[in-house]
């Protein structure tokens, strides 16, 4: 396996050398190299596992066929170390679909996975890609400092972002700003109890199968929604549940049937179009 | 520039100028810093060993994640000689430069080392830019910026040191300098701690300072601080030094976004109100 491995690996990167030279520091993941394992610490097949601090990019889409074997195309575990995950504008596509808007009707399971499972992790940054279909969340977060999420678009999976803020979890920072996450089968952002700050920046919420943004009932926790839309989602448009809770300079539309757009969190500066603030 | 063997082995010069430029995918072509370079120089003015230091102009690229013990620079840029406007542009790769200590409390209560003055990156140059990568768990701070004409500093994660996470020393800043979209998360001082007076002509924007403790952003009056998140930090939010301009006020602020900083007391300090601004459940 280590000599096929080897030879795959030497192929890709004369592959690689024909189109576009790889760039040093990064490491490159794809679906061509996943059957061997893409990483030393990365076993044959998906999901590849990251395990150790460094900056990864996605050269090709992956894919997770409906029901598995897995439902997770990337996991990071990698405890206290520093991940760069770059898509470099690839989809990562599982099996579920959702007709409808908000979604509804959905195929596929609903586990307490992701697409891109971060099972623990200090710090790092997701950005630049499709995420699409997965019978887990899109991206699932236990990360212990700052994580930037930027120029996703996150769609038709059981949550989009679903972040963990127990426990050891509760010093997290979550950025998620400039992304789309849209007609997901359950919430567009959802934050479990804990404490932590998720700030929402410059995104758009649209049309998911249950809450816009929801937070856990963690009361030390905090979230700042910012210069975001949030529309069409088919309960509240963003729930805080939470003392520490602010929206500013965004808008609310068509959220609840056109009932309660903001729930337990103070808007200011907000529009709600249809509904109430 | 000529190059140990350790970054651009035996190529030869045409090879290094082929290499060279194979590696411009992003911004041209660059000179490499690596973990794998630093035991014996990763260029030929630099000597063996932490720091790397960096005294001609060019593009740099870090290429690994880089650690230390956390009491000494990891990166020394120093690029005061006039000739030099060319400057230096240090691309951390979206990698770590990584010392072993920590921070506890939201906001910071305490970190587990004592404080030095001595920064992970010292960044002292005529102009250039720093920036797409972390910075975490240094006794100092995190960047000590000395920019004598100009500069950019942007997409850095800067955490868990104990003393501020971007600092600037007050120089006469001829052309300003850029500070944006950075995160400066549960430092032991200032978020951010830019210069005071007329030091510093600045634009600090879209930069997100949390749980920090001290103030989110410390600025001075010859600044505008605009679109920040200053969030759960141990005082203000948005705190300037006390020069005050012409005009008599210390802050250039607006579009910012101030919640749950100084014991959600008052979330910055200004001389005026600026009604652009957010604090907590209303105008600043």
């Amino acid at each position: 396996m280590l000599i096929m491995r080897a030879l795959l690996l030497a192929a890709l990167s004369a592959s690689l050398s024909s189109h576009a030279l790889a760039d040093p520091g990064v490491t490159v993941l794809s679906a061509e190299c996943a059957p061997v394992g893409c990483l030393d610490s990365d076993p044959p097949g998906l999901p590849i596992v990251i395990t150790q601090s460094g900056h990864y990019r996605l050269h090709s889409d992956l894919q997770i066929p409906l029901g598995g074997p897995s439902l997770t195309a990337i996991r990071i575990n990698a405890p206290g170390e520093h991940v760069t995950l770059d898509l470099n504008g690839h989809m990562i596509r599982g099996g579920k679909t959702c007709t409808d808007t908000p979604a509804g009707a959905c195929t596929g399971l609903s586990v307490n996975t992701g697409l891109i499972n971060v099972e623990n992790l200090h710090s790092g940054r997701i950005k630049n890609g499709r995420i699409q279909g997965g019978e887990g969340y899109g991206i699932r977060l236990r990360v212990t400092g700052p994580v930037e999420l930027e120029r996703l678009h996150l769609t038709e999976n059981v949550d989009g972002v679903h972040i963990d803020l127990l426990g050891a979890f509760s010093t997290a920072t979550v950025r998620l700003r400039d992304s789309q996450i849209v007609r997901n089968q359950g919430n567009g952002v959802r934050r479990v109890d804990g404490t932590g700050l998720i700030l929402v920046e410059n995104s758009l919420i649209h049309g998911n199968g249950s809450f816009g943004v929801e937070a856990g009932s963690g009361t030390d926790g905090t979230l700042v929604v910012r210069d975001s839309h949030i529309s069409n989602n088919f309960t509240t448009g963003l729930i805080g549940r939470s003392l520490r809770c602010r929206v500013y300079d965004s808008s609310f539309y068509a959220n609840f049937n056109s009932g309660t757009q903001i729930s337990s969190c103070t808007g200011l500066n907000t529009i709600c179009r249809s509904g109430t603030c | 520039m000529l190059m140990k063997p350790c970054c651009i082995t035996a190529l030869g010069l045409l090879a290094v100028a082929a290499v060279s430029a194979a590696f411009a995918q992003d911004s041209g072509p660059f000179i490499e810093i690596s973990a794998a370079c630093v035991p014996e120089g990763c260029f030929e003015t630099d000597p063996p060993g932490l720091p790397v230091l960096i005294t001609e102009p060019g593009h740099y690229r870090l290429t690994s994640d880089l650690e230390s013990d956390g009491t000494t620079s990891v990166i020394v840029v120093q690029m005061q000689n006039e000739l030099f406007r060319r400057g230096v542009h240090l691309d951390l790769g979206g990698h770590v430069l990584r010392g072993p200590f920590s921070c506890i409390g939201t906001p910071v209560s305490s970190c587990n080392t004592a404080v030095t003055s001595v920064p992970a990156i010292r960044f002292e140059v005529r102009n250039g830019s720093l920036r797409n990568g972390t910075i975490r768990g240094f006794a100092g701070p995190g960047v000590l910026a000395l920019l004598l004409e100009s500069g950019l500093i942007e997409g850095l994660m800067v955490t868990d040191n104990a003393s501020h996470g971007i600092e600037m020393i007050d120089v006469v800043s001829n052309e300003g300098y850029v500070i944006r979209d950075n995160i400066l998360h549960r430092n032991g001082g200032d978020g951010l701690r830019a210069p005071q007076g007329d030091f510093g002509h600045a634009l600090i924007s879209g930069n997100l300072a949390t749980g920090n403790h001290m103030a989110g952003l410390r600025i001075g009056r010859g600044a505008r601080a605009a679109d920040n998140i200053a969030v759960n930090n141990a005082s203000f939010g948005i705190m300037p030094w006390s020069v005050l301009s012409p005009d008599g006020q210390n802050c250039l602020v607006s579009g910012n976004v101030l919640f749950g900083n100084n014991n959600d007391d008052a979330q910055m300090n200004c001389s005026a109100s600026n009604q652009t601004n957010q604090c907590n459940s209303g105008a600043c």
